[in-house]
């Protein structure tokens, strides 16, 4: 009977279920790419404008997408703390990526960084990355990510290893996100069927 | 002699301070998911506990007769929308039957 009522059994299970959409790896996937795109082109306000519509992004699928198939959930204050910490860490993440890359561009960060950043790009990038990743894979308890900080260290040390661009290492991470994004979105469409969730939901 | 009495003493102790409503599994399953969010709705209260569309109306039909939780029918966009909240006194409800429950099992020897 106490084993039925672990509370945070089932506060962890609710959460990570809400999160099983796969929109979350969806939108890092695409700021990753979308940092590169903007690091490219030098449309420094391409990446602002992702950042702002992020979140808005992310909500409007969790409306469109999660919601009318699992239904709808509000968090207490520490879920909505820990959802925000979350898109924080992953923008940051994003932030990172670009801001170095842009700086390390235009030459506009001291000698001795820029000597650091030259000799081993991959591996600080990579292991500044991976830190981010484990600690929001520990923070939501969403496993996946502990997946991800591996391929981030593999992609970055091999990386670093056979010298390959930081952008490309980088790239691959995204591509990876994004592809794991759209297949667990597909499952989780293919598992909710929308008529099912719209029938009880309007009970 | 003693240890039997205190043992049937707990027991029908536990029996009169146990909460009917909430001791049916289902039951306390619903409370249990609704005591970890703030508010959710039907679709997402039936997917977490496994419970069909009959069974968990019944379910929740008793939870809201003893004032345990509210149902809010709200709209969002056009559709209509049922939203499930514990309320204080469901709430404090379920903290007696675990603290209840809780003391219970303690006191078992292992």
């Amino acid at each position: 009977m106490t084993e039925k009522i672990n509370l945070k059994k089932i506060e962890k299970k609710t959460y990570m279920s809400y999160h099983q959409d796969g929109l979350i790896d969806l939108l890092i996937g695409c700021g990753i790419l979308f940092a590169i795109l903007c690091f490219f082109t030098e449309m420094i306000w391409l990446g602002g404008a992702f950042v702002i519509l992020a979140v808005p992004l992310y909500t409007y699928g969790k409306q469109k997408i999660t919601a009318p198939r699992i239904g709808h959930v509000k968090f207490g204050q520490k879920g909505q703390h820990k959802t925000l910490f979350i898109l924080l860490i992953l923008i940051g993440n994003i932030f990172l990526l670009f801001f170095l890359g842009l700086f390390l561009y235009r030459n506009s960060i001291p000698i001795w960084i820029t000597d650091i950043l030259s000799t081993y790009p991959s591996l600080i990038i990579g292991g500044i990355a991976c830190v981010l990743t484990v600690l929001t894979a520990l923070i939501s308890g969403i496993k996946r990510f502990y997946f991800y900080a591996a391929a981030i260290v593999i992609s970055f040390g091999i990386g670093q290893i056979i010298s390959i661009d930081l952008l490309l290492s980088s790239a691959i991470v995204g591509i990876l996100f994004l592809f794991t994004g759209i297949i667990k979105i597909l499952n989780f469409i293919r598992k909710y069927p929308l008529t099912e969730g719209e029938i009880f939901n309007e009970k | 002699m003693k240890n039997k009495d205190r043992k049937t003493l707990d027991e029908s102790q536990l029996r009169t301070s146990l909460d009917k409503v909430i001791h049916e599994p289902a039951r306390l399953s619903i409370m249990a998911h609704l005591y970890v969010v703030e508010s959710t709705d039907f679709l997402f209260i039936m997917r977490q506990t496994g419970l069909t569309f009959g069974n968990l109306s019944a379910h929740l039909s008793k939870l809201e007769a003893v004032g345990y939780i509210q149902i809010v029918k709200e709209f969002i966009g056009k559709k209509p929308h049922t939203m499930l909240v514990l309320t204080v006194k469901g709430r404090a409800a379920f903290e007696n039957y675990r603290k209840n429950i809780k003391e219970f099992f303690d006191d078992l020897p292992t």
